[in-house]
């Protein structure tokens, strides 16, 4: 007679604690992306892959879409840090991105950052991932494994909300320490189904 | 997959089992948005709730159709940030052969996750009858999940979870609901999305003999830019 309300509930409860992929990913909308397996990804990039984290046995594969541009992400935990690994569609490395906190960035880096983003009134960053790019495999390598971004190209990827022009939207932002390297307004989704 | 293999048998188990004096049907929902400007934005909402059978511990379930109302709901929406809205409005509502007021405020915000998205909604509402007004504070927790990949494309099936508590108080009488919702939805394009679910509603979740109301949610949502 109660099999239904217990299921419900402890089902309801689960769906609510669950948090998906929470700690890294793609955080707002892109044009396309779905889960793809290891044989519909680029050989190369899986050699890439394996070869700069070595006993890497969890990764998840994407495939996506941005503004008509196709790439492969890998995404997984390595050594307590959740990183994105991006891969041309012939299989090139791009770059790797890994999340770090905000209030744990050095100060100086932060207000260089701020400083390049002084367009914008009322900053609340809600994402930062470093991103690193090298020409060679053997620097990244090794940068990742001494935690050093000294020999290789650090970026960073920030998303933020902010106001601009009056305005309010969510922005996505790529730079260096030295320039605002691009910057996109993110598309959100309607949030009717949440409010009402 | 699990999970709707999971949804499909807590279905047909919520088919077969009743408590004592409970209710279950159909509540069909449509939700349209008009985007005014850049903060203001005007919803209308339009629900009927429809009794399709009805179970008492004496007679067990049977059929028994009953039409019970339809709400035609009007909110004004202010947003803050892209985060935070606060909004105003006012239900109507036809049951059989009497109209009722609801004046209802909320503020609602939205959490973007990685793969997901939270909703925190607290809601005050009056209700004015020929009885004393009710007013009622509640508050939903709301969880929408992609069953594919980590964010939300167009024609993909996602999840929707919410746990909302309402505290009702008439008078000097102070009563509690407590609803659950689980859903499946679709996005069909940017704009336009499709719920399909359950809708369990209960004084308390501790007691399983208490009745309780089962609705099936067909909610139909459109914003419009």
């Amino acid at each position: 007679m109660w099999i239904k309300p217990r299921y419900l509930l402890t089902l309801t409860l689960l769906l609510l604690s669950y948090n998906g992929q929470s700690l890294f990913g793609q955080e707002f909308k892109i044009e396309k992306e779905e889960r793809v397996g290891l044989t519909e990804v680029p050989t190369q990039s899986v050699e890439w892959l394996n070869a700069v984290f070595p006993n890497n046995a969890k990764v998840k594969w994407y495939r996506e879409t941005t503004s008509g541009k196709t790439s492969y992400e890998a995404k997984f935990k390595y050594f307590n840090k959740n990183y994105s690994v991006e891969f041309s569609e012939s299989g090139d490395f791009e770059d790797i991105e890994f999340l770090v906190n905000w209030k744990a960035l050095n100060s100086n880096v932060k207000g260089q950052l701020l400083t390049l983003l002084s367009d914008f009134d009322k900053i609340k960053i809600k994402k930062v991932q470093k991103q690193w790019t090298s020409p060679a495999q053997e620097l990244l390598t090794e940068a990742i494994q001494k935690a050093d971004a000294g020999k290789i190209t650090e970026r960073f990827e920030l998303v933020f909300q902010a106001k601009k022009d009056n305005k309010y939207h969510i922005w996505e932002a790529l730079l260096s320490l030295e320039k605002l390297i691009s910057i996109r307004e993110v598309k959100l989704l309607s949030t009717a189904n949440l409010d009402f | 997959m699990r999970a709707i293999a999971l949804f499909i048998s807590m279905l047909l188990a919520s088919i077969i089992s009743y408590g004592q004096t409970s209710r279950t049907g159909l509540l069909p929902e449509l939700i349209v948005s008009k985007k005014l400007n850049e903060q203001w934005q005007v919803t209308g909402q339009l629900e009927s709730m429809n009794q399709l059978f009805q179970s008492t511990t004496n007679s067990g379930l049977r059929s028994d159709y009953d039409y019970v109302r339809t709400d035609f709901t009007v909110i004004g929406t202010y947003r803050l940030n892209p985060s935070i809205k606060l909004s105003g409005g006012l239900l109507n509502r036809f049951t059989q052969g009497e109209h009722v007021l609801r004046g209802l405020q909320q503020i609602s915000i939205t959490n973007r996750g990685s793969s997901l998205r939270l909703g925190h909604r607290i809601r005050t509402d009056q209700t004015y009858s020929d009885e004393a007004t009710t007013h009622r504070i509640r508050y939903r927790l709301s969880k929408e999940l992609p069953l594919k990949g980590l964010t939300l494309n167009e024609k993909e099936w996602y999840l929707k979870s919410s746990l909302e508590h309402l505290t009702i108080i008439q008078s000097s009488e102070v009563n509690m609901e407590q609803r659950i919702n689980l859903a499946f939805g679709k996005l069909i394009k940017e704009g336009q999305r499709l719920e399909m679910g359950w809708d369990y509603r209960t004084r308390t979740l501790v007691d399983w003999d208490d009745p309780f109301q089962l609705w099936f949610m067909v909610n139909y949502y459109i914003s419009i830019k």
